[in-house]
C-alpha cells in the first residue's frame, strides 16, 4: 500500500553541516552535542519522543533559537548566531509547528509578505506569490483570508509562505498534526513534489508512517542526543530505537533478532 | 491570481474616489455649515488632531507598536515652529520643517531603544518618555519659556510669517495638512513597508522567519509615522498662538492621539478621520457646556462615551460596518492560532 519510498539518496556535497549542536535552556539541556549534515536534494527525517530535541533544533537551524555552542554551516556560510530574519534571507524556509500565518490577511498577502523579502519591489513579489500558488494548485484560494480556511489549507498556505522565499533548504515541522488521512496523504503528494524538484527539505514527523513514506534517511533524536541514523527501515529496526518509542520490554520483545 | 489584482486594483478605485469625495465635501462646509467661530475652531482643531492620529496610525495602528508618547513629535513640531519664531525672529515655515527633520531624528533615536521592547513595554516605554519632554521643557525656562509656555508675537495678516488674520485660512490648511497625512498612510498601506508592518503586528517572529527585517521595518514606520505629528504640532502652535509643555508633551494629549484612532479603528485608513470626526467636537462641546458644574465632569462625560464605544466594538467604529477583523493588538504570537481542529472533522465528515 505505501509507495515505494522516494528515488535513491543524492549523495551531493552536504549543503546544510551541523556541528556539535548544543542547546541548553538554564539546567536543561534541549540538544546535546549533535551533529548531521543534509546533502543537497535530500529529504531527511527526524523523529524521537515528545521532548527529544526536534523542535529545538529546527529553531536552532532556522535562527529562532541561539545555539549554547556548535556551528551551523549552510553552503559556505556560517548561520549559527544569526538572527531569524537572516537567516531565512539566506535560504532557510520554515513552517511552525502549529500553523502561525498572518490571520488577517488574504492567502495572497501572506504569500507576498514573504516573497517581498526577497524580491526587488512589491509587484515582483505578487507575481513570486502567483508562481508559488500555481505550483501548489491553490491560485483559487488566493482571495480567501487565511483565518477561515480549514486546517490543512492553512498548512499548505504555509508551505507556500516558505516556498516564496526561494529556500535552498525547507523545514517543516509536523506537518500532519490534526490532519485526517486524506489530508496527510496530499501534504505527503506536496512534499514529494517538492523534493523531486531537487528542493532540500528536513521533517520533523510524529507519525512514523509519513517518514517512512517521505524520507531518504532518518535521525533519531532522544532526550536530546541523536541515538541513530540511516534509511528509514534500517533505523526502525534499531533496538535502541525502538526502545525509545515503546520501552525497553518492547524492544526485546520486537527489536532486531539475534 | 487574476482575482487578486482586480481587487486591489478596486479597492484602491473605491478608497481614491471615496476620499476625493469626503476632501470636496469638507472643504465645501464653510460655506454652508461652519457659521460661527467657535463651530470653525472646532473643526480646525479636529483636522489638526485627526493629523497627528493619521500618523500615530501607521506605526501603532498598521504596524501594532501602540504608542502612548505621539505628543512627543507633535510637541517638538509645536516648539520647533513657535521657538523659532519667538525668541529668535525666525521663519515659522523654516520652524515648521526643522521640527519635521527634529521629530524623524528623534523618533529615530527613540524608536533604536524603545522598539527592542514589546507590546505593553513599548506602550510604558513611549508614555514615559513624552512626560520626561514635558519636564524638560518645563525646566529649560530660558530657552522654552517653561511652565508658563511661549507666546507668539501678534503679527496680524502677514502670510510670509504663517500669519492669517482670516482664521478661515487656518482651516484649509488643516484640511491639506490631515489630507496628506491620509495620503500618506495610504500609500504605506499599499506599499512594501505596509505588509511587513501589519506582519509583525500579528507575528513578529512569523515575519521574521518570512526574511522580515523587523526592527528596521518598525523603526521606519516610527520615523513615517512621526511626520504628520511634528507638522500638527507646527499648525497647531500657529493656529492658536501659544504653547506650553502640557499642552505640548502632556498625558492628554499624548492618549488624545492614541484614542481617537482606537475609537475610529487602529490599523485601519479611515480610523483616525472617523476618530477625530467624533471625539474632537465632543471634546469641544463637552469644554465649552459641562466643565463648571461640577469641575471636571466634562472628562468624565468624555470617558464614558469612549469607554461605551470600546465596549460596543473593541476594535473600533470603523469595524461596525463590517465586523471583520483587521490588527490584533494584544494578540501575543505564542498564544496565536489554536487549530482549527472542527473544520478538519467536519471535512472528514462530509468525505465519507
Amino acid at each position: 500500500m505505501t509507495t515505494p519510498a522516494v528515488s535513491e539518496a543524492p549523495t551531493g556535497a552536504p549543503l546544510l553541516k551541523v556541528e556539535e549542536l548544543t542547546v541548553r535552556f538554564g539546567g536543561l539541556v534541549a540538544v546535546n552535542a549533535v551533529s548531521f549534515s543534509v546533502a543537497e536534494g535530500e529529504l531527511l527525517g527526524i523523529i524521537g519522543p515528545n521532548g527529544a530535541g526536534k523542535t529545538t533544533s529546527f529553531n536552532a537551524v532556522a535562527g529562532a533559537v541561539r545555539p549554547t555552542s556548535g556551528t551551523i554551516t549552510l553552503g559556505e556560510s556560517v548561520v549559527s548566531g544569526l538572527p531569524p530574519e537572516r537567516v531565512a534571507r539566506l535560504g532557510i524556509a520554515r513552517t511552525f509547528q502549529s500553523v502561525r500565518l498572518f490571520r488577517a490577511m488574504s492567502v495572497a498577502e501572506n504569500i507576498t509578505l514573504a516573497a517581498s523579502t526577497v524580491c526587488r519591489s512589491l509587484t515582483a513579489a505578487a507575481r513570486r506569490a502567483d508562481e508559488v500558488a500555481e505550483l501548489l494548485s491553490m491560485g483559487s484560494l488566493m482571495n480567501a483570508e487565511v483565518g477561515a480556511l480549514p486546517l490543512a489549507d492553512q498548512k499548505r498556505v504555509e508551505i507556500a509562505r516558505a516556498l516564496a522565499l526561494r529556500p535552498r533548504l525547507l523545514l517543516l515541522d509536523e506537518m500532519m498534526s490534526g490532519l485526517n488521512q486524506e489530508e496527510t496523504h496530499d501534504i505527503i503528494g506536496v512534499v514529494r513534489r517538492l523534493g523531486a524538484q531537487g528542493l532540500t527539505i528536513i521533517v520533523i514527523e510524529h507519525v512514523l508512517k509519513v517518514i517512512m513514506e517521505l524520507s531518504h534517511r532518518v535521525l533519531v533524536l532522544d532526550h536530546g542526543a541523536l541515538i541513530a541514523q540511516g534509511e528509514p527501515r534500517e533505523v526502525m529496526r534499531d533496538p535502541q530505537v525502538v526502545a525509545a518509542y515503546l520501552g525497553p520490554q518492547a524492544a526485546r520483545t520486537f527489536g532486531e533478532p539475534a | 491570481m487574476i482575482g487578486r489584482d482586480h481587487r486591489i486594483a478596486r479597492t484602491a478605485r473605491s478608497t481614491g474616489g471615496l476620499s476625493v469625495l469626503v476632501l470636496v465635501l469638507v472643504a465645501s462646509l464653510p460655506l454652508w455649515f461652519i457659521q460661527t467661530y467657535f463651530v470653525l475652531s472646532v473643526a480646525t482643531l479636529t483636522l489638526i488632531f485627526m493629523a497627528a492620529s493619521l500618523g500615530w496610525n501607521v506605526i501603532s495602528g498598521f504596524g501594532g507598536q501602540i504608542s502612548f508618547g505621539h505628543s512627543i513629535f507633535f510637541g517638538l513640531g509645536a516648539y520647533s515652529s513657535a521657538l523659532l519664531q519667538a525668541a529668535y525672529g525666525g521663519n515659522a515655515y523654516v520652524g515648521l520643517l526643522f521640527g519635521v527633520v527634529l521629530a524623524v531624528v528623534v523618533a529615530l533615536l527613540l524608536g533604536a531603544v524603545t522598539l527592542r521592547l514589546r507590546g505593553i513595554y513599548f506602550s510604558l516605554a513611549t508614555f514615559a518618555l513624552t512626560l520626561v519632554f514635558a519636564i524638560l521643557t518645563g525646566h529649560y525656562e530660558q530657552f522654552t519659556g517653561g511652565e508658563v509656555g511661549l507666546t507668539l508675537p501678534l503679527l496680524g495678516d502677514d502670510p510670509g510669517s504663517f500669519a492669517f488674520s482670516d482664521k478661515l485660512v487656518f482651516y484649509y490648511i488643516a484640511l491639506v495638512l490631515a489630507a496628506l497625512a491620509f495620503a500618506g498612510g495610504w500609500l504605506v498601506q499599499r506599499s512594501r513597508l505596509g505588509l511587513q508592518l501589519r506582519a509583525v503586528a500579528v507575528d513578529q517572529e512569523a515575519a521574521q522567519a518570512c526574511g522580515v527585517l523587523a526592527f528596521r521595518v518598525k523603526l521606519a514606520g516610527l520615523a513615517i509615522s512621526a511626520v504628520p505629528g511634528a507638522l500638527a504640532g507646527s499648525v497647531y502652535v500657529q493656529y492658536i498662538g501659544f504653547i506650553d509643555p502640557d499642552s505640548a508633551f502632556g498625558a492628554a494629549l499624548a492618549t488624545q492621539i492614541a484614542v481617537i484612532a482606537f475609537v475610529g479603528g487602529a490599523g485601519r485608513l479611515w480610523g483616525p478621520v472617523i476618530g477625530a470626526v467624533l471625539l474632537v467636537p465632543l471634546q469641544q462641546l463637552l469644554n465649552s457646556q459641562l466643565s463648571a458644574y461640577p469641575a471636571g465632569f466634562n472628562l468624565v462625560v468624555y470617558a464614558l462615551v469612549v469607554l461605551v464605544i470600546l465596549w460596543v466594538e473593541p476594535r473600533g467604529l470603523m469595524s461596525l460596518r463590517r465586523r471583520a477583523p483587521q490588527v490584533r493588538l494584544t494578540a501575543p504570537p505564542s498564544a496565536a492560532a489554536p487549530q482549527p481542529t472542527g473544520a478538519a472533522a467536519t471535512r472528514e465528515g462530509s468525505a465519507g
